[in-house]
């Protein structure tokens, strides 16, 4: 679906034939006047050349050959194309068909009323003639005139034609640059979910678009060699660092079996715990890595409306020990792809937030509804909440806010739950809920219906 | 019980090793996946404890090979690597059960106790369970107490069905989160604490008090009758 008002590849075409149109009114412009202006010098020559041939007349003949001769020429003139006038140096017109009063003399375009067709106007040759005569040759500008329709019709038909085939370019051009530049957003979007193994089409016509592809698919090798090599990395870390650990424990174990003293059992247990809370920062990173980074994922349908109420009523005899209330609203039967241990574990993780960071008497609400393709899947406390400054830092890794420094935790949780949105399609939400917090997981639909 | 472990770590293997032989079972150990399907070839055992990391051939390969083999000796598959789809792939393969590196020893004794019992208890699927004065109706989901019903929640239900299936051996914290949650991660709250206190406050009003008894920093047992 192209968005038209929107498309850039439309407005450069539509810009591109504006141009084009201008470019042709101007053209013709330029065409115009010189025709024009030609003509105009050649009916001049043409009215000069009669004056001079009737002064030749009057040379010969004086005053009454010209008047012979201009009333042959009114006579002979039956188109009206040439128009005749003779005046006296009293101003009378003596011989000729111009209805009149005697003008000035010179070279110039006049208007008259004349008897059928009213205003006209007249380009106009008028020459004194020895003896206080005027002699007036002219043409109608009607014949000019006609030649201007004919050129405006021509014109406009151009004009027209130019427009509709640069505006159907345009669409045209515009639809072919939209699903060839789609498919390589398509594309991208996918890379983005995690198929980072996925390329640009290229076709063999080497052209711009197969070059921009053929670069993308090599920045998209290099990012893939890359991820690849981060992978392999962790988890030969993961092995690596996590064996010494578990025999370190395992020793502290046997310690702490071999080892009669209660005081000394103690410390030894407390040992453990200390070896186990390193286990377990090194786990978390390794797995916001592992969701961050695209790795594989178990994408299966299941009901989200399942798992939250799962969730509620496993957390919420812990929030009622510890004085909190949990209450939860779930609008039943939602399905979506993805992975339900993940999402499990990202809610159990905004509820152990909203547990840690409220005080005592607080009341916690898990939401789950859906609207515009997504699932909208919440946790909102009344406690007081994170400054809209904070919040965006409250997704970044190991950020612990300054109200939270004395409270347990790695810094992991809510990065977690922010990268499982996004492995998902989504994105996690941490919005002011006057008073207190609320984290919203937003996780699209995919296509999968809202089973009844 | 006889016990396979496959693990080319020397000293984890032995410290596996020498626990599980304190708890009575008798434990072969083969330092990789060749050595691993040979003895296989050669013995029976009840269990087998696979590492998913393992030269020559890993865990998956030599789980593979096994039950392609019909081979269906129920196996724990051990894994470094906290990968998401480690598990799903182990469990894909044919693991029966599957465990995070790194683990507390008791959480691995739990679990091969759990898996040899699964094998012997193989075929016969019961509808009823008894432990001492209880008895659990699996199909009308009803818990009686000399012949009064006590009302329990369905995770409470789950909860004392797995503790009475384990037999009076433990059921480990994280066991309880797999099965009767279906939680893969460690939540940092005491979820399980807090379900067994309400289930334990129910049967003591129903008559069955200190019915189940806490392994410290491991899990819970019923106690014995």
């Amino acid at each position: 679906m192209i968005r038209w008002h929107k498309s850039a590849t439309l407005r450069m075409a539509l810009a591109y034939t504006a141009c084009l149109t201008l470019g042709v009114m101007g053209l013709w412009g330029g065409a115009f006047w010189t025709m024009r202006h030609a003509f105009q010098q050649q009916l001049d020559v043409d009215l000069d050349d009669e004056a001079d041939r009737l002064l030749a007349e009057f040379r010969k003949g004086s005053t009454p050959a010209l008047v012979g001769a201009v009333g042959s020429r009114v006579r002979l003139n039956t188109s009206d194309e040439l128009i005749y006038a003779l005046y006296d140096r009293k101003g009378e017109e003596i011989a000729g068909n111009l209805p009149h009063p005697r003008p000035r003399p010179g070279k110039y375009t006049m208007q008259f009323e004349d008897r059928d067709e009213g205003l006209d106007t007249i380009r106009v040759v008028a020459r004194d003639v020895p003896g206080g005569l005027l002699l007036l040759v002219a043409a109608d500008s009607e014949r000019m005139d006609r030649i201007d329709r004919r050129m405006e019709t021509s014109f406009v038909g151009a004009l027209l034609g130019v427009l509709a085939l640069g505006l159907l370019g345009a669409f045209l051009f515009a639809r072919l640059l939209h699903d060839k530049l789609g498919r390589i957003a398509l594309q991208a979007y996918a890379v983005a979910d995690g198929a980072v193994s996925a390329r640009m089409p290229v076709s063999d016509r080497g052209d711009e678009f197969d070059h921009l592809a053929a670069s993308l698919n090599h920045m998209l090798a290099r990012i893939e060699a890359l991820i690849a090599n981060l992978r392999l990395v962790s988890g030969a870390l993961a092995h690596d660092l996590r064996t010494p650990l578990t025999r370190l424990r395992q020793r502290i174990e046997d310690a702490a079996d071999a080892c009669q003293e209660g005081r000394v059992q103690d410390e030894l247990d407390r040992a453990t715990r200390e070896v186990e809370d390193v286990l377990g920062l090194f786990g978390a990173i390794l797995q916001l890595s592992e969701v961050e980074g695209g790795g594989a994922l178990q994408m299966q349908p299941f009901d989200v409306a399942e798992l939250a109420d799962r969730v509620a009523e496993t957390y919420e005899p812990a929030f009622a020990e510890d004085g909190r209330r949990l209450g939860w609203l779930v609008e039943p039967g939602m399905n979506i792809v993805g992975s339900s241990s993940l999402i499990a574990q990202s809610l159990s993780n905004l509820l152990e937030n909203a547990s840690r960071h409220t005080p005592v008497g607080s009341e916690v609400e898990i939401t789950l509804a859906s609207g515009n393709g997504e699932v909208l899947l919440s946790v909102r406390d009344n406690g007081a909440g994170i400054d809209s400054a904070d919040r965006a830092r409250a997704l970044e890794r190991f950020v612990r806010l300054d109200a939270a420094r004395s409270t347990p935790g790695f810094g992991l949780g809510l990065p977690l739950v922010d990268a499982v949105a996004r492995r998902h399609g989504g994105w996690l939400e941490l919005a002011d809920a006057r008073p207190g917090l609320r984290a919203t997981m937003h996780l699209p639909c995919r296509g999968v219906s809202n089973g009844a | 019980m006889r016990i396979l472990l496959a693990e080319d770590d020397p000293q984890a293997a032995e410290f596996v090793a020498r626990g599980l032989r304190d708890l009575g079972h008798s434990v072969t150990v083969a330092a990789d996946g060749r050595d691993a399907l040979q003895i296989t070839q050669l013995h029976d055992h009840d269990v087998l404890v696979l590492d998913r990391m393992m030269p020559v051939h890993d865990g998956i390969q030599v789980l593979r090979a096994l039950r392609s083999a019909q081979v269906h000796v129920p196996v724990l598959l051990l894994t470094a690597l906290g990968r998401i789809e480690d598990r799903v792939e182990g469990l894909e393969a044919g693991a029966d059960d599957y465990l995070v590196k790194p683990f507390a020893f008791a959480e691995l004794a739990a679990r091969v106790q759990a898996l040899g019992r699964r094998s012997s208890n193989a075929g016969g699927s019961t509808t009823q369970l008894m432990w001492g004065v209880l008895r659990m109706d699996l199909l009308r989901r009803e818990v009686t107490c000399s012949g009064e019903r006590i009302a329990l929640q369905p995770r409470e239900f789950a909860l004392l069905e797995e503790l009475i299936r384990g037999g009076g051996k433990t059921i480990t914290r994280t066991m309880l989160l797999e099965t009767v949650w279906e939680f893969h991660f460690d939540p940092r709250t005491n979820i399980v604490e807090t379900h067994m206190s309400r289930l334990r406050g129910k049967l003591a009003e129903g008559g069955a008090k200190d019915i189940i008894e806490t392994v410290r920093g491991v899990g819970y047992r019923m106690r014995a009758v």
